[in-house]
């Protein structure tokens, strides 16, 4: 992620992955925030149906799983692809993907309590490492490497902040999530402190990532924290941590593509008007390993898709769609005065 | 899919309720008559080729004589107290009665109950099934002429073995006694420690053809009522010929079907069953089993040994993260050197890679054909050496450890970095107190092994997420099995990896003593001399 701002930003990229992105997620959330206090206890394609009527609404509701469905493939591909690219070039992509799909298939048969739990237990670990890593590349950090500052002027800060902003405006899922959290008024505030968690992890990573190799480098990388990782030599004894980095970055990835799996489920499930979204797991998985298989052909292709189509495209579905929801309901106050 | 294998192999489909079968036969009452030779005749019918049911017959001495009968199971009874307590109060003393009480048919049961017999345990039975129950399980039936009413009396008197130390859980320091066969001994071990009216004993009977008593161990107050109905209520619904062991029982009772963890602890040391218990625990008791089960049970008590709650805190918890560190080990390190010797070399620091490749240039086979080969010598070692005599045992382990150590690594069959390997794994997975956690640890190593020579690392870290999903997703009566990390409860964290200071344990564990969560006082701190008493 911090190679593709970079190549936009270049030194600056660091505030290109905070400050507009930042912006930007904070929106989305208060936007979905704002939809889930009206329609208390229902997901995204339940009240799109209240809000558009049947017709438009299931369209709505469709076109997010396709949504949620592209973007998990995307995760499940670059998982894979970062695997075979950096360790293990030899095996296919299906591998990984297949096996990724399957864990988080489980987590998500098992339930959402189930994955959010995985969660909480990965995250502190997860942290940890990073930190270990910007900590023990100290030595190697340059902070003359930011200079000279807004060099380009503002546009390329703007043109880096689409890929970081449509990463931030993943809170998304919370329209997803809402219904099933215990109290559901405190997730603003929650939801604020996590975008803000979200927005200082990333701009230290892409900071050192930065300080590290300058933003020629970080922009021709493609995993910039996985070198810096690789880089790392303290004590010429604590090195190639990289497969540390790997470990963790791992475990973060499985629960994000669970939960991105669980969206489509849940999602779907509702749009075809199911009880339970279970039967629809393993179908799902099977379609999330062909696309993450097949719909790239190289990496290249994957990354020019992710920093010319999809990052774009994402902020339509993350800001645009959920905030032309909040304005026809907004706009028929009987539907408001309805659903309170 | 495991779910339907199963139901493959429970035989007629698997259906539930349509069991009807011999398991659940309902036994109707027969009840005592009042003609004693009925009784006899019954009782004789009952115990038909029961060599070890004696039956005695002899007269009350009385004016005229009374006729009755003691009969018991001669192996279960002391015959020294029976001849005592009952037959020469019968026979002889009869005399010492008031003169204002006179023996009669009528009144022999009363004045026997109240005046003869002189055992404090002591009941009345009626129907003949109940006696017969009451009999194998050590008690003596006395009936007399002319009342179909029976005297139950417990004279038991079996052999049973000593109080020993507890072979599975040893301890440096802490005490020293163990559960033993005796279900009376081991209640007598725990109410010694808790001596209170509110640790309350519920006997319920499991199986059909044998009954064997299990008591429900609790603190009325602290232990959550939901979990202690629902283990009587799950305790209850099994229906089985018989509970040979507390494994029977562990399995019949547990939440999930399917996992390699375990989902209840057993312990054999009343002191940690004493110290469960006062965390709102519920313990189960089989008689003839000297293994206790201890519910809910969550997966940081597998790493706990009873001796860190004694050990100094500092102490304590150096211990603990060490037993973490060796757990990762036991789990971890096999597959991590198949991973790093066949695809992440770079890992190693470069003199490193060199001795390993150097160590390993001779082998014929790739790490992990010699990794699996390794570990399965081990693990044969180490069932060898449990099954066989302790005499005999040890020559295997002399054996196993030059086949292993030398010869192996001579003969070029394994290289030496990988008996390291080994030899670190099998210690590692020695310090994990709980035998039952350590079995799940060594299934699993093996699938991370495997795991492993397929993907490296990343295919070791999916497996670790699968089995993180996996253990999210258990819970043990309602627990979840991940508490107090996932679910996290902050203050729940004093007792896992670390352990603070007993004084600062103010609450107990929210999910199974939150009836009463406050243990002790907040001023129980340490005290400078002087300054004692006066901080509140």
């Amino acid at each position: 992620m911090p190679s593709i701002t970079a190549q936009n930003a270049r030194q600056s990229a660091w505030l290109a992955a905070s400050v507009l992105p930042g912006i930007f997620g904070i929106v989305t959330l208060s936007v979905i925030w704002k939809l889930g206090m009206y329609f208390p206890a229902k997901t995204l394609a339940q009240y799109a149906e209240k809000v558009l009527g049947k017709f438009l609404g299931k369209m709505l509701a469709g076109i997010y799983v396709l949504f949620f469905l592209m973007a998990n493939i995307v995760i499940v591909r670059e998982f894979a692809e970062v695997l075979t690219v950096v360790f293990m070039p030899e095996t296919p992509i299906l591998v990984f993907a297949a096996l990724l799909v399957l864990v988080g298939g489980y987590a998500v048969a098992k339930g959402l309590e189930v994955i959010t739990r995985a969660a909480q237990f990965v995250l502190p670990l997860f942290l940890l490492s990073l930190a270990l890593v910007m900590l023990l590349s100290i030595p190697d950090m340059e902070l003359g490497r930011f200079r000279p500052l807004l060099e380009g002027g503002l546009l390329p800060i703007i043109n880096g902040s689409v890929a970081p902003a449509s990463w931030y405006g993943q809170v998304i899922l919370i329209a997803v999530l809402l219904p099933a959290v215990n109290k559901p008024k405190e997730v603003f505030k929650q939801g604020l402190v996590m975008l803000a968690a979200a927005a200082a992890v990333f701009t230290s990573v892409t900071a050192s990532a930065l300080a590290v190799f300058g933003p020629e480098l970080t922009g021709n990388f493609l995993f910039p924290v996985l070198e810096m990782a690789r880089y790392v030599n303290a004590a010429r004894f604590v090195q190639r941590m990289e497969i540390l980095v790997m470990a963790f970055w791992v475990t973060g990835i499985v629960i994000k593509a669970s939960v991105f799996y669980y969206a489509i489920c849940l999602t779907s499930a509702q749009l075809l008007g199911l009880k339970a979204y279970k039967p629809l797991v393993y179908p799902v998985g099977l379609v999330q390993i062909t696309g993450a298989t097949f719909l790239f052909g190289s990496t290249l292709e994957l990354m020019g898709f992710l920093a010319k189509v999809w990052s774009p495209l994402a902020l339509v579905f993350e800001l645009g769609l959920p905030l032309l929801l909040l304005m026809v309901t907004l706009m028929r106050p009987t539907l408001r005065r309805n659903t309170r | 899919m495991f779910k339907q294998l199963l139901k493959k192999f429970m035989g007629f489909g698997g259906k539930k309720g349509s069991g009807q079968g011999r398991a659940s036969q309902p036994q109707e009452k027969r009840p005592l008559s009042a003609n004693i030779d009925k009784n006899l005749q019954a009782l004789r019918e009952t115990f038909d080729l029961c060599g070890d049911v004696i039956f005695r017959e002899f007269k009350l001495n009385a004016e005229p004589p009374i006729r009755a009968f003691v009969t018991y199971v001669g192996t279960l009874c002391d015959e020294e107290r029976a001849g005592e307590h009952v037959m020469k109060a019968l026979m002889h003393e009869t005399t010492a009665l008031p003169a204002n009480v006179r023996l009669t048919q009528g009144s022999a049961l009363e004045i026997v109950q109240n005046r003869l017999v002189t055992l404090t345990e002591l009941n009345t039975s009626s129907d003949l099934l109940e006696v017969t129950k009451h009999m194998v399980n050590g008690k003596l039936a006395l009936v007399i002429d002319g009342s179909a009413t029976a005297i139950i009396a417990g004279v038991p008197g079996w052999e049973n073995r000593a109080i020993e130390e507890p072979d599975s859980e040893p301890s440096v320091r802490g005490p020293r006694d163990g559960f033993v066969e005796n279900l009376t001994t081991n209640l007598a071990t725990i109410r010694r420690r808790v001596k209170t009216s509110r640790l309350k004993v519920e006997n319920i009977e499991v199986g059909v053809l044998s009954k064997q008593t299990v008591s429900v161990l609790y603190i009325k107050g602290i232990a959550s009522d939901k979990i202690v109905a629902e283990v009587k209520e799950r305790i209850k619904r099994i229906k089985v010929d018989n509970i040979i062991d507390s494994g029977l029982l562990q399995e019949f009772i547990m939440d999930e079907e399917i996992t390699v963890f375990p989902l209840i602890q057993t312990t054999e040391r009343p002191d940690k069953t004493a110290a469960s218990l006062l965390e709102g625990r519920v313990a189960l008791i089989v008689d003839t089993t000297p293994m206790t089960l201890l519910v809910p049970a969550t997966f940081i008590t597998f790493l706990q040994a009873a001796e860190d709650s004694y050990n100094e805190a500092f102490y304590a918890t150096f211990i603990r993260l060490l037993r973490f560190v060796a757990l990762n080990i036991a789990l971890l390190l096999p597959a991590l050197y198949i991973a790093i010797t066949t695809y992440h070399q770079e890992m190693l620091p470069a003199k490193l890679l060199n001795s390993i490749a150097e160590a390993r240039s001779g082998v014929p086979f790739p790490a992990f054909v010699e990794a699996i080969l390794m570990e399965l010598t081990f693990e044969l070692l180490r069932e060898a050496g449990t099954r066989l005599p302790k005499n005999v045992g040890q020559a295997v382990s002399t054996v196993g450890g030059l086949v292993i150590g030398q010869a192996a690594v001579q003969a070029g069959v394994v290289s030496s970095a990988m008996v390291v390997v080994v030899a670190l794994t099998a210690v590692a997975s020695f310090t994990i107190p709980n035998i039952s956690a350590s079995f799940s640890i060594r299934i699993l190593r093996f699938s991370l092994m495997i795991l492993a020579a397929i993907m490296g690392a990343p295919g070791i870290m999916l497996g670790l997420m699968f089995i993180l999903f996996h253990l999210c997703g258990l819970r043990s009566f309602g627990v979840p099995y991940l508490s107090p990390f996932a679910p996290l409860s902050p203050s729940d964290l004093k007792d896992t990896f670390i352990r603070v200071p007993w004084w600062a344990m103010i609450t107990r564990p929210r999910l199974f003593g939150a009836k009463e969560p406050v243990r002790q006082e907040t001023d129980n701190g340490p005290v400078k001399p002087g300054e004692g008493g006066g901080s509140s």
